[in-house]
């Protein structure tokens, strides 16, 4: 099972926004880890405007958390996050500093 | 990274408070460990019930990079439990919270991987530095 929680910032990831990169997500890990596009998951949690911040001040950045099955080398991974982390910037437009990506291993 | 995300009992903490709360959070996680401000996530979420298991109505979520030792770790909590209970005028007892890891290698921001704990070279703080000038 791979699971995906993005956490994004409202106002800054628009709802119109997230089946294309749901599919983006799936698409990224089917093709790098050969899993079957209905092991993946992903959900949104939306951090309401005024109660996210970076460094101190509000923040624009997203975060795509996600656990992938133990075991994955770490080229493959390092490949997974790279994928991951261009996709997310592709479709949102986002800076390269508003996007963090977590790829860890799944706890059995 | 980190992340902190504080679970809070609805509309119990407000915005100016959040901000200070969060820039707080920011100077003990900096403080402690070196690391460059602009890597210190921190978020608010209004839990629609107690936000813990022990039953503390206010929970600091916490997600730092592996290989810090417990001493550190727990420098880092009680400073954060500190900094929200001074400034939300909430008692130490009604906080509760862990501070869980993550490989370094599992984690991408800025467009490269975050290095371990320690191991951070001088380009660590220049890393995004051109993004934001």
């Amino acid at each position: 099972m791979i699971d995906f929680e993005c956490i994004v910032q409202e106002g800054v990831i628009a709802a119109d926004l997230r089946p294309g990169l749901t599919t983006g997500l799936v698409a990224v890990c089917t093709s790098l880890l050969g899993e079957p596009a209905e092991s993946v998951r992903v959900s949104f949690t939306e951090v309401p405007e005024g109660s996210g911040f970076k460094g101190g001040e509000p923040s624009r950045t997203s975060l795509v958390m996600g656990t992938i099955p133990p075991g994955c080398e770490s080229q493959l991974r390092t490949q997974l996050l790279k994928d991951i982390e261009d996709m997310w910037r592709r479709t949102t437009g986002c800076a390269v500093d508003e996007v963090v990506v977590a790829a860890t291993d799944h706890p059995n | 990274m980190p992340l902190y995300k504080c679970h809070i009992p609805k509309n119990s903490i407000p915005s100016d408070a959040k901000a200070q709360i969060a820039e707080g959070f920011t100077d003990v996680h900096c403080g402690i460990t070196g690391a460059p401000r602009h890597f210190v996530h921190v978020m608010f979420f209004d839990a629609s019930k107690a936000g813990s298991e022990d039953g503390a109505p206010y929970f600091i979520d916490g997600i730092n990079r592996a290989g810090r030792s417990a001493e550190v770790k727990h420098q880092i909590f009680d400073g954060l439990k500190a900094t929200f209970s001074e400034v939300a005028g909430v008692p130490l007892s009604e906080i509760s919270g862990r501070i869980g890891e993550i490989p370094a290698s599992h984690l991408m921001e800025e467009g490269v991987i975050l290095p371990e704990p320690g191991e951070e070279g001088a380009e660590w703080h220049t890393v995004g530095a051109a993004l934001r000038e």
